[in-house]
């Protein structure tokens, strides 16, 4: 029965991914003391069976339990339970444990209650605070309405913009506020045919309110396991510069995408140089990290880094495919890039393969999960650990680029993608420096 | 005969009775053409060097050194082909290995080990064997013999004599273990003497279908000062007290091959020829329903597949000498061939039966309680120490109840823990057919639902994918 090898090889797999996919969704429960002792509990025990290290930093985990469980017992407030779990979480010294508040989940619950796929074909990129429309699909209903990128979503369906944006700003961890940016976008989708109100402020600043329909956004639905159906989107295109342009949405079903990014890749085989946005890709299946990385690295042996759980060290390994491409390779990232997306990122400029354009990426790297107390609250925990090739830790710092640009209102109203024309520029010049292979 | 006496390894013993000479002519002149009654009866103890080699005298088969009383102790310190003790003392017939420790020899173990002990046993041939006979007339190595029948012996002893010269020509018993009576047979090439008593030098052996030249390296006699001398070691000693107080656990070794019985036996694993299992895994909580196919048959051919919704399948295989894997996250490509570790990581059948020249050590460490199982822990290292695995044996069906290994994949070692939770007894063989998995905290439940043993697996099965064969050319020209 020699599958057994294979078996485990698929579960390290699977570890690398749902890690990833940490948003959480359940309904609301109401604040009662037992609810928040049995949330003490599970978040106690939790910390203890899952911390990738097993003596806890030398922390007497037992003696904190103790002492924290009647703190908890004789709170009068959701805030003071939240308080002192902060403050035993605080003692491990580590970056991404939080209790995320049962609120911050309000506009996540939402769409998920009223969760559907279709769209208005707009993708939205927080920029100064604002929810700013980074671009339209073609022939949306967006577009259809003269939404063009640049403007500013002032609100969705009645609900301000700015109210998430700011909670999202009070935040301390990066992944809750992620996760409260990534709310905005989803607050854009809905039931196909379902209306959607808009106020989108144009270019002059002048509020325009709009009303348009939703509709089958681009992509192919796909699934894996628990997560929802996500709507995957791959595209490729050759650029002016004759650079090659590709860019996917998740990393996910690598049954279809792989073979469409390795016919884009032979398509571009002449090309100077390849460009691969990232910019607001959360991730998705860990080791497809690894079958993208095989396919600009030739030399056996190499990896992107190192995942450390509790029972073990596992390697991101690159498998040199077949064929490799040999020219320039741009990665570009912002902080909607998370997990799968900083591991290839970080991994690809370690090895000094890949240069980086855009902004600090989400720093949400850990195989961390995150998971609904009873009483509401949300506990995002880690398992593992995870380290670069060259030693660098993604949590809570995320990849810094190469060359960091930012995108403006400004350029997005002009048409123009300043990450995108920075790689281009890259890729062209002569004497940019080389890459490796 | 003082060599043959000696370890239980190579042990045999005769007995007859025949209408030409009685017993008692045929032993008493081979006394004498050896030395005569006094020196036999002078010797006290002995102490043997002895080796065993291929019949082209290359490889070193066996090597020990084998100390032996009258009285019926004695202590064997073997060295090839393994580490290991093994003796009498006092009636308490032990043994120890460097693989699996100490271990007291009960029933026909024991009967053996006993009758085995004693040095110069045709010496004392009216105390053993007094209903010896001869049976007939037979050639060996050309010259008639007397076929002598040691009596009474549960090894089923029997010694041919030189009717012209009345030395021993051969002597032929058959040894009993756990993969069933093994005949066991020597031939006298030459002679030597020893302190005035003449004994055979070199032999022809044979152990089941084993054949080895056996010589004696050096003999001496009487110069065992101290009985203790041949007491048995410190672990066995150990072993005793423990049982004595009702702690004693049996040897690690004895459970493995009772595993190996219980699953059907060592001649059902050896039929083992193909293997076709498809069954589901399921990744619980994950939400996660993976098929999953696995076709094995000779020389490492194997090919496994596992369709993970949303991952694609995931393919494994090797023609027997190139090993793969294609998935479509990682594209195709050819990988190391790894060797069978003995820590139980595949059903092969190579791996079953042949764990112990797999592994380093073995031990018994406990028995405990697992899901309501009576269960003994045993430990298991494997040649590289720094491997393990623990298992546990169910006391009550004889079988593997649990494994907790580490499996080596390319991104590292994974911790793993399987629960052997159903097995389906096919072609003779038990076959787990529901695995409850723990790997690195992700619990999984592999139910298999056709489990097909010894049927024809069509070589293509086994054949390597295009696109591994074209990486393997590719690889083949860059080399040149």
């Amino acid at each position: 029965m020699r599958e057994r090898r294979s078996i485990f090889y698929f579960v390290v797999v699977l570890l690398t991914t749902f890690s990833f996919v940490t948003d959480a969704g359940a309904q609301l429960t109401p604040k009662q003391s037992a609810d928040a002792l049995e949330s003490f509990e599970v978040v106690w025990r939790t910390v203890r069976d899952r911390h990738p290290d097993p003596k806890l930093n030398g922390l007497n985990w037992q003696a904190i339990h103790d002492s924290t469980r009647p703190l908890i017992a004789k709170s009068s407030s959701m805030d003071e339970v939240r308080g002192v779990l902060t403050g035993m979480l605080a003692k491990l010294s580590a970056s991404h444990y939080a209790i995320i508040p049962a609120d911050v989940y309000k506009p996540v619950d939402m769409n998920n209650s009223r969760a559907g796929t279709a769209s208005p074909g707009i993708t939205p990129v927080v920029i100064d605070g604002k929810a700013v429309v980074g671009s339209v699909d073609p022939e949306s209903p967006a577009a259809r309405a003269g939404i063009r990128p640049g403007m500013v979503l002032e609100s969705i369906d009645g609900a301000k913009v700015e109210s998430t944006l700011k909670l999202a700003g009070e935040l301390k961890d990066n992944e809750a506020r992620r996760l409260v940016q990534r709310s905005v976008a989803r607050s854009l989708n809905g039931p196909a045919g379902q209306p959607l109100r808009l106020d989108v402020a144009d270019p002059s600043g002048a509020v325009k309110h709009l009303e348009l329909e939703r509709a089958e956004p681009r992509g192919k639905l796909v699934t894996f396991g628990n997560l929802p159906e996500q709507r995957l989107v791959f595209e490729s295109r050759r650029l002016p510069s004759g650079a090659g342009y590709i860019r996917f949405n998740e990393f996910l079903d690598p049954v279809s995408l792989m073979p469409e990014f390795e016919a884009a890749l032979k398509a571009f085989a002449d090309a100077p140089g390849i460009i691969l946005d990232l910019r607001g890709n959360p991730g998705g299946i860990g080791v497809m990290a690894m079958g993208i990385a095989g396919f600009f690295v030739d030399k056996p042996g190499l990896k992107l880094g190192e995942m450390k759980m509790r029972e073990t060290t596992l390697k991101f390994v690159i498998f040199p495919r077949a064929e490799t491409y040999g020219g320039r390779l741009a990665i570009l990232v912002d902080e909607g890039s998370a997990s799968t997306t900083e591991i290839l990122a970080q991994g690809l400029q370690d090895l000094q393969r890949a240069r980086v354009f855009g902004t600090r990426t989400a720093g949400a790297a850990l195989p961390s999960d995150i998971v609904r107390l009873p009483d509401g609250d949300g506990f995002q925990y880690a398992q593992a650990s995870y380290t670069s090739n060259k030693g660098r830790v993604l949590e809570g710092n995320g990849v810094t680029p190469d060359v960091e640009v930012r995108q403006t209102q400004g350029a997005l109203l002009d048409g123009h993608d300043l990450v995108i024309e920075a790689a281009e520029n890259w890729i062209v010049q002569p004497n940019a420096g080389a890459v490796r292979r | 005969m003082p060599v043959l006496c000696v370890v239980s390894l190579f042990a045999g013993l005769p007995l007859l009775a025949a209408p030409l000479p009685s017993a008692r002519s045929v032993l008493d002149r081979y006394i004498a053409a050896t030395g005569g009654a006094s020196a036999w009866n002078s010797k006290r103890t002995e102490r043997d060097d002895i080796e065993g080699r291929s019949l082209d005298g290359n490889h070193v088969l066996l090597r020990a050194t084998v100390a032996m009383t009258r009285e019926g102790n004695s202590h064997s310190e073997i060295r090839v082909p393994e580490e290991a003790r093994e003796g009498v003392y006092n009636g308490i017939a032990w043994a120890w290995t460097k693989l699996s420790g100490p271990r007291i020899k009960r029933g026909p173990d024991r009967d053996e080990a006993i009758h085995s002990a004693h040095m110069l046993e045709e010496g004392d041939w009216r105390r053993l064997y007094p209903q010896s006979r001869v049976d007939g007339i037979e050639k060996v190595g050309g010259s008639f013999c007397y076929k002598l029948r040691l009596l009474p012996s549960a090894e089923q002893k029997t010694e041919w004599f030189d009717v012209a010269t009345g030395l021993l020509a051969r002597r032929d018993s058959v040894t009993l273990s756990s993969n069933g009576a093994i005949p066991v047979s020597y031939t006298v090439e030459s002679w030597k003497v020893h302190d005035g008593l003449k004994q055979p030098d070199a032999m022809l052996a044979s152990r089941g279908d084993l054949k080895y030249r056996l010589r004696v390296l050096s003999l001496t006699y009487n110069e065992l000062r101290d009985p203790e001398d041949i007491r048995y070691p410190a672990q066995v000693e150990g072993y005793l007290d423990a049982e004595r107080a009702g702690k004693a656990l049996p040897n690690a070794e004895e459970i493995i091959e009772r595993h190996i019985f219980e699953s059907g036996g060592i001649s059902a694993w050896e039929r083992l020829k193909s293997q076709r299992v498809t069954g589901t895994l399921e990744f619980i909580t994950r939400n996660i329903q993976a098929r999953t196919e696995a076709s094995a048959s000779g020389g490492g051919r194997f090919y496994q597949v596992i369709d993970i919704p949303g991952l694609g399948r995931q393919e494994e295989g090797s023609d027997g000498h190139v090993s793969w894997e294609r998935s479509p996250a990682l594209g195709a490509r050819a990988k190391p061939r790894r060797n069978l570790t003995g820590l139980g990581m595949t059903l092969d059948a190579a791996e079953v039966i042949g764990w112990r020249y797999l592994v380093g050590e073995v031990r018994t460490e406990a028995r405990e309680t697992i899901d309501g199982h009576d269960c003994y822990r045993v430990l298991v290292r494997g040649r590289d120490a720094s491997k393990q695995a623990v298992r546990w044996y169910d006391r009550k069906t004889g079988l593997l109840y649990r494994t907790s290994v580490s499996y080596p994949t390319d991104m590292g070692e994974v911790p793993a823990v399987l629960t052997y939770q159903a097995w389906r007894t096919v072609d003779g063989l038990k076959w787990p057919v529901q695995i409850q998995m723990r790997v690195s905290g992700q619990e999984m439940l592999f139910t298999a639902d056709e489990v097909s043993l010894n049927s024809s697996i069509d070589d293509s099965v086994f054949e390597l994918p295009e696109e591994i064969r074209s990486l393997k050319t590719a690889e083949a020209e860059s080399n040149q």
